[in-house]
């Protein structure tokens, strides 16, 4: 430790910082860190107001009361989106804690509330070490973008912001992030419905384990982003590499730095459809909600969803959830897309859509919200369908 | 004699009480958070996908082979431990910072430590039988399973 640090240990900048301090260390101290690092970038989880965050946010209030600040960028998960909250009705009056959280996490300097803060202006660049909560977004951090975080948590998250510090053990070490196990895709002719299947796959099968998958060069970020969410979720996996894709995976050597798979395990497409259903709530009556967005979705993909809305009406008894962060939805609103949301009665909303209790049945393509919550799992064209013309014609 | 596990504990804190034990991966945000909104008294596993779904692990050592699922883990854990609704102590076979940043900010924010040990070989694990008496002790990282 340095002397500074011993220093804010003993007390010298306040009671509060101490703690969170004590914190770190005893943390860092159980994994094998040497020393605590300097980061660029966090975000928290520490946002969302229902109740059972209770001793957490006593916590954050304490650091708020305390004066403390943020030293680097830091953003929260999303928030209940106020522009509807006719739509939502009683559902925001669960949110009991929202407005003392929102007030705090401001005032220590967070900023956009989202669970894809990359697509905001707390973007980090590769190699750059961070303090991020939301599986979803730690495992893009690491796999996507090749900067290192550790899965953290709420309160630790916040913690390392306002020192601008984490423990430098785990995937802030290059030997860390060595590939365990190789994933083999011998089809070709997958879609975004089934990378996030096999997302679901692989979290369940690789556990805490570093997935190496071969055979998905061609698959886009955002699909990346489904895929990595879901194994983040049926597991607890913090980086994935695909070769050919990912930056520390530009062969399949790099991504095993030289080293050999533990496990190889071939991915037949059969498997996809049992998992699909496994992970499928069934209802006979047709849904009131429907959600796409988990995680949020970048502009591109609102704008893939848009494209298919043109000229088709959501049915009036069911709400149709897009989902994004501010940012995306005010270039949407500056777009002629935004005319397609208008005349189809979609809602683009900032909320999160799987811990927003919408109403069921509910039906969704997110393999998270499926893992997580009671939820039928479909295509986004087979929700599409449902949303304009009834469960008949899925 | 009781037999005595060495592993590492992760928090602080000594704890005893009957063993509920599983193979699968547990997720703490899963199988918590329902019980938790609704305000339960009881702890019933709310993971469906989970062998222990519906089983009320209140009061109990729970035992599984590794933490896993979303970020939330940590505080949602936090929030069992000062409720006092959740299991009385966690052994696992390999643990994580966020299962352990749960029970480190009971203990220095609320003063109510929970031991957690692992790095305890998952076969010695799988061997406890569920309601055996269990002491765990996280500031040494031992459990001691009573015969």
């Amino acid at each position: 430790m340095t002397k500074k640090e011993e220093e804010i240990l003993t007390g010298s900048q306040g009671e509060i910082c101490s703690k969170l301090l004590r914190l770190l260390v005893k943390l860092g101290d159980s994994f094998g860190a040497d020393k605590l690092i300097q980061i660029k970038s966090a975000h928290t989880v520490l946002n969302f107001g229902l109740n059972f965050v209770n001793a957490a946010a006593k916590i954050l209030n304490q650091v708020a009361k305390a004066g403390l600040k943020v030293k680097v960028r830091t953003s929260a998960d999303p928030i209940v989106d106020m522009t509807y909250k006719d739509t939502l009705g009683n559902i925001s009056k669960l949110f009991v804690l929202q407005d003392q959280l929102i007030r705090d996490l401001t005032d220590i300097g967070v900023k956009s509330f989202t669970c894809t803060p990359y697509y905001t202006d707390n973007c980090p660049n590769f190699g750059d070490h961070c303090a991020w909560a939301e599986s979803s977004a730690v495992i893009y951090l690491n796999s996507v973008i090749g900067a290192r975080s550790n899965r953290e948590g709420g309160v630790i998250d916040i913690a390392s912001a306002v020192l601008g510090k984490t423990p430098n053990y785990g995937l802030h070490l290059k030997e860390n992030r060595k590939g365990q196990i190789l994933f083999k895709v011998p089809f070709k002719n997958w879609d975004t419905f089934d990378l996030t299947t096999i997302g679901l796959y692989i979290g369940e099968t690789a556990g805490s384990k570093i997935p190496v998958i071969q055979g998905l060069e061609k698959m886009s970020t955002d699909d990346l982003k489904n895929l990595g969410a879901a194994s983040a979720a049926s597991g607890a996996v913090a980086l994935i590499h695909v070769v050919g894709r990912t930056p520390e995976a530009n062969t399949l050597e790099e991504a095993f730095q030289n080293d050999k798979p533990e496990e190889i395990i071939e991915i037949e497409r059969a498997i996809l459809k049992e998992i699909k259903e496994k992970y499928s709530t069934e209802w006979s009556n047709p849904p009131r909600n429907i959600g796409i967005g988990c995680p949020q979705l970048s502009k591109d993909e609102v704008i893939t969803i848009l494209k298919k809305l043109k000229g088709k009406t959501i049915l009036p008894e069911i709400n149709f959830w897009i989902c994004c962060c501010e940012e995306v939805r005010n270039e949407i609103k500056n777009s002629p897309y935004w005319e397609i949301v208008e005349q189809s009665g979609a809602k683009l909303a900032t909320l999160c859509p799987m811990l927003t209790p919408l109403p069921r049945p509910y039906i969704t393509n997110s393999g998270k919200t499926c893992f997580y919550t009671s939820a039928t799992y479909r295509s986004l064209d087979d929700c599409i369908r449902i949303a304009t013309g009834g469960l008949n014609h899925a | 004699m009781p037999k005595i596990l060495k592993g590492r504990g992760l928090s602080g804190g000594i704890a005893e009480g009957e063993a509920i034990v599983t193979n699968q991966p547990f997720n703490i945000s899963a199988s918590f958070a329902m019980p938790l909104i609704q305000f339960s008294k009881k702890c019933r596993v709310s993971d469906r996908t989970h062998e222990l779904f519906k089983k009320d692990v209140t009061g109990k050592i729970l035992i599984f082979p590794i933490p896993i699922g979303t970020t939330t883990m940590g505080f949602v854990l936090l929030e069992t431990i000062i409720r006092g609704i959740g299991p009385k102590a966690i052994v696992c076979a390999q643990g994580e910072p966020l299962l352990s940043s749960g029970a480190l900010c009971a203990e220095i924010f609320f003063g109510k430590p929970f031991p957690i040990v692992d790095q305890i070989d998952l076969q010695e694990l799988l061997q406890i039988k569920e309601g055996t008496n269990v002491k765990v002790n996280s500031n040494e990282g031992t459990v001691e399973i009573q015969d």
